[in-house]
Parts: C-alpha cells; sequence; structure tokens
C-alpha cells in the first residue's frame, strides 16, 4: 500500500534527517515506527501524506508517486494526527471541527452531518459534539483530532506520538480504540512512538529507526529479539520482556522464549511452574 | 493571567430561554435596539434600554456583578461625557457658574440635558450590546451573521481569532508561571524585562503555532472555507421572543 524507496531528506540548515529509508507497509498492518528522540520518525511520517517532499528517494502509495498524486486524493486517503492536539483544531466547537474536512472535500451538508456523527461515535464523543474546542482536556482533544480524521473515511492514519501527554487509562483507552478501528475498520495505522511497552500489545510490524534510518523492521518477536538494534537504537525491551530476559539470562530460568507482554509472561510462568510442580512429585 | 474567564461562552446556560434563543434573532433585536438608541433623543428610552438589559441578564442566569463589572469601563466613559458636554453649550437657562482654577464656568440647561441625554444613550447601548455579549457564544453569533450574508472571510477571521485567544492566554500563562517561578516578577525592573520576553516570546510561538495549524489545514483538504456553518431552523419561542421583545421596544418608543 505504501512503499517508501530510498528516502533522504535533508532540513533547510542542513540537518540530515533521513538518511536512505526503505520500507513497505501494506494494507490493514498496524506499524510502528519505534526510535528514540531525534531518530527521523516524524520527519518520515511527514513523508508519508507528502506533506514533506524527499530531497532523494521517493514515497508511492497503492503504487503511484505521491507526488503525481493530487493533494486532495492524498490528504483524504491518508490521514495524519500531530502530536499537540490544538495544532489541528481550529474551530471553535467540537463538531465543526470534525466537520472541517468533509466540507473540503466538498461533500453535501446531509453527509457531513452523518459523517461527524459517525466519527463522534466511533471516538466516543458524541455527548461533546456542541462543546468549545477549548473546555476540552487533553485526551478528549486527542480523541476529537482523531474524529476530525475519520470524518474523512481514510485508507490509512498516520499517528505521531499519540500518547504523549496522556494518563495511563488514557492511554489504554486511545490504544484500544486504534486497535479496534484497525481490526473492524480496516484502518491501515502507522504510529510514531518512543514507548516500547505498549508496542507488542498492539502492533503487528515495526520499524526500529536511528539516525534516520531503518535498522531493522518486522514483527515484534524478531525485533525484540535482536538485542543489538535495540542497543544501537538506545531503545530497551518491554519491561516485562526485561524481567524474563534477566531471569533467563542471570538465574538460568528455563524459558522457551522472551515473552513481550504481561499475558505472555503469564503463560510461560504458568508453564515453569507446571514442569517444575512435576518434577517435584517425580 | 486570570482574565481568560472573560471569554469564557455560555454553552453551560442553554438552558435558559434567552441563551437558547437563536442567535439571528438575538442580531436583529440587539441592531434594532441600538438603531432606536441613537435615534431617540431625550433621557427615557436608553435608561429603559438599561433597565430592561440589566433585567435580561438576570433573567439569563449572568451574574449581576459579572454584569456590573463590565459595565465599570462604560460607566466612565459616559462619566466623561457627560462632564465634556457641560461646559460647550451655552443653551437655555444658566443653572451656576462654577470656578475652576480662578475660570469661570458656566453650566447652561441645555448643555446639562445634552450630557444627560449622551450619557444614558452610552449607557443604554453599552448594556444592550454587554447583554448579547454575555448570553450569546461568539460561534452562534457567526452562524447569524453568514445567515445574514456577512462577508465569509470576516467570519472565518472570527471564528479562528477566538479559537485561538484561547491557546495565547494558556501559552503566555504558562511562560509567567515558569517566569514567575524564576523571580521573573519580583521587583519593577524584573517585571519589565519579563513582560518584555513573554511579549517577543509570543509572538514567536504564536507564528510556529500558525504554522504547524496551517500544514494541518492542508492535510485535511484546507481550500479557504472553515466549516460548513448552517443555522438552524427558527423555533417556536423563537418568534415568541422575537414578538414580545418587538412588541416592548415600540411601547419604549412610543413612550419616549
Amino acid at each position: 500500500m505504501l512503499k517508501i524507496e530510498d528516502l533522504h531528506y535533508t532540513y533547510e540548515d542542513g540537518t540530515p534527517a533521513l538518511n536512505g529509508i526503505d520500507l513497505e507497509i501494506e494494507k490493514g498492518e498496524f506499524v510502528a515506527m519505534l526510535g528514540s528522540n531525534g531518530s527521523g520518525k516524524s520527519t518520515l511520517i511527514r513523508h508519508l501524506n507528502g506533506l514533506f517532499k524527499p530531497s532523494l528517494g521517493r514515497v508511492l502509495f497503492q503504487g503511484k508517486e505521491l507526488g503525481d498524486v493530487e493533494d486532495r486524493e492524498v490528504f483524504s486517503k491518508i490521514g495524519i494526527v500531530f502530536q499537540d492536539p490544538d495544532d489541528q483544531l481550529f474551530a471553535s466547537t467540537v463538531e465543526e471541527d470534525v466537520a472541517f474536512g468533509p466540507t473540503n472535500m466538498g461533500l453535501p451538508p446531509d453527509d457531513i452531518k452523518e459523517r461527524v456523527h459517525q466519527a463522534l461515535h466511533m471516538v466516543n464523543m458524541q455527548e461533546f459534539a456542541r462543546k468549545s474546542v477549548h473546555a476540552l482536556s487533553h485526551g478528549q482533544k486527542k480523541r476529537v483530532c482523531i474524529a476530525g480524521i475519520l470524518a474523512m473515511r481514510p485508507e490509512v492514519i498516520i499517528l505521531d506520538e499519540p500518547t504523549a501527554g496522556l494518563d495511563p487509562m488514557g492511554v489504554h483507552s486511545l490504544m484500544h480504540l486504534l486497535e479496534e478501528l484497525n481490526r473492524e475498520k480496516g484502518i491501515t495505522m502507522i504510529m510514531a512512538t518512543h514507548v516500547v511497552d505498549l508496542v507488542p500489545l498492539f502492533m503487528s510490524k515495526i520499524a526500529i529507526l536511528s539516525k534516520g534510518e531503518v535498522l531493522r523492521c518486522g514483527s515484534p518477536d524478531e525485533v525484540f529479539g535482536d538485542a543489538e538494534v535495540l542497543e544501537r537504537a538506545k531503545l530497551h525491551l518491554p519491561l516485562i520482556a526485561e524481567l524474563m530476559h534477566i531471569l533467563k539470562t542471570r538465574d538460568n530460568v528455563n524459558l522457551h522464549h522472551i515473552p513481550l507482554t504481561v499475558g505472555e509472561a503469564r503463560r510461560e510462568i504458568l508453564r515453569l511452574l507446571t514442569v517444575d510442580d512435576v518434577k517435584a512429585r517425580v | 493571567m486570570s482574565g481568560i474567564h472573560q471569554f469564557t461562552d455560555v454553552q453551560g446556560e442553554r438552558r435558559r430561554l434567552l441563551v437558547a434563543l437563536d442567535g439571528r434573532i438575538k442580531l436583529i433585536l440587539m441592531l434594532v435596539a441600538l438603531g432606536l438608541n441613537l435615534l431617540a433623543g431625550g433621557i427615557r428610552f436608553p435608561l429603559a434600554l438599561l433597565l430592561l438589559s440589566t433585567v435580561a441578564v438576570t433573567a439569563s442566569g449572568v451574574q449581576l456583578r459579572s454584569f456590573m463589572r463590565r459595565m465599570m469601563v462604560p460607566i466612565m466613559l459616559a462619566f466623561v461625557a457627560f462632564v465634556s458636554q457641560l461646559f460647550w453649550y451655552p443653551e437655555g437657562e444658566l443653572l451656576r457658574t462654577i470656578s475652576v482654577l480662578g475660570f469661570d464656568l458656566p453650566v447652561y440647561q441645555g448643555a446639562l440635558d445634552r450630557g444627560l441625554e449622551l450619557c444614558c444613550r452610552i449607557l443604554g447601548g453599552m448594556s444592550v450590546l454587554l447583554f448579547f455579549s454575555l448570553t450569546t457564544p461568539l460561534p452562534e453569533l457567526m452562524r447569524a451573521a453568514h445567515a445574514f450574508h456577512c462577508p465569509s472571510v470576516l467570519i472565518e477571521l472570527a471564528l479562528i481569532m477566538y479559537r485561538y485567544i484561547f491557546l495565547m492566554f494558556e501559552e503566555a500563562s504558562r511562560i509567567r508561571r515558569a517566569q514567575k517561578s524564576r523571580l521573573g516578577y519580583v521587583s519593577f525592573s524584573n517585571t519589565l524585562r519579563s513582560f518584555s520576553t513573554l511579549g517577543g516570546m509570543l509572538i514567536l510561538r504564536s507564528y510556529d503555532r500558525a504554522e504547524r495549524s496551517f500544514a494541518a489545514m492542508r492535510c485535511r483538504g484546507y481550500r479557504g472555507v472553515m466549516t460548513a456553518v448552517v443555522p438552524s431552523r427558527l423555533k417556536g419561542h423563537d418568534w415568541g421572543v422575537l414578538l414580545v421583545a418587538g412588541m416592548i421596544l415600540m411601547a419604549l418608543w412610543t413612550v419616549r
């Protein structure tokens, strides 16, 4: 669906941000762009909807180069949610803001109203339709931003650090919403983040970025199994995986693999307890 | 920066009739009242408007204290206007002569009448404006203005300014808090320095935010039109209030 070929980008002040990125994202995937601050995540995702033009290389969407596709078509199919919700909430009320995208698509008023209603319902903000934007909490603003993109019915949604500034419950709630949109609506999700613990819970594919390059791309098991890559990218394992890794390497606990989530760790621990229980009886 | 509450709209008070009234009806009533206030001579009509506005404000659930606080500036202006008229018009009977710094300033009946008329006109007009500003959220007012074919660019500018005023206040509050916690306002010179820094930073950050917001607008296909502003149909109570208010204004006009 999205193909990035040898992407290079240098900022106007001469700072090289991307140094030859190659990546492919299939339809329906939930992809994490994982990297520390300054790794190039935000710069990369701004290329994915044509906001930034590459210095070298190209981005293909459904086989066509982004630069050759009309902006109108690109922006209606690829939505982007920025890190700071105040950067993309410009109307006075929630429903007016969500209606912004569909209005620009030239839809009739009835269609706009329907889309706004549906989008707000999807993010559970229908009660706030007439509320002023400035009266919303940070988490509510994030949801409205997502609703504003959903109202345009995109095929791809790109999110730049969507969990930034949210409390743990807010993070969980937002991630479940995104996962639901990916699973039930088939929307391809691309998320730039440095929150390692979230990734194995929700994402099917991870691209590790460091200094403008993709160091490794694959499933969570493949990527987190490569300790050298994690070190180069200045990342660490998810906390539960870190614990299990220490148990395996320092305490010689007989783990089949390093679990990445609490659920996996629980199953592995129960398996070990059952085995030990059997051994003790024998 | 505590002034942000001054701009808080009144969504929470929508349950009250006068606040829930359609913006178009309010706009019509406001313009008619202001027009009649300008045309009516004497002091009865403007004073009646002042009284009516005060009652309407209280009936809308707005605190009288809040209304009076906002009226302080018009009251001061009205007083200045009153005083300015007292000594300019040698019309009618001489009422008295006021001696100021060795100068004799005569006050005539005509000048007093003019002064009172101007003063009351200011108070009447401003009370009407304040009533509407306190009971009508800006988005609703802009919807009404759009219905009356006000140029879209003005409406969109007003709506964008309304939205970003709050962001600017928050940004200014954050900067000020940070400055204050580092002794930025402990002395007059510190205050001057910190305040000028705050002003400069606000400009820079506003520019940055404008760029980011425009990028976000582009990503949602912005083509120069902000929103689909569609006013709803007028309801029964809208027509009812228009009729009653119109009758009251006519009655006041006839007894002016």
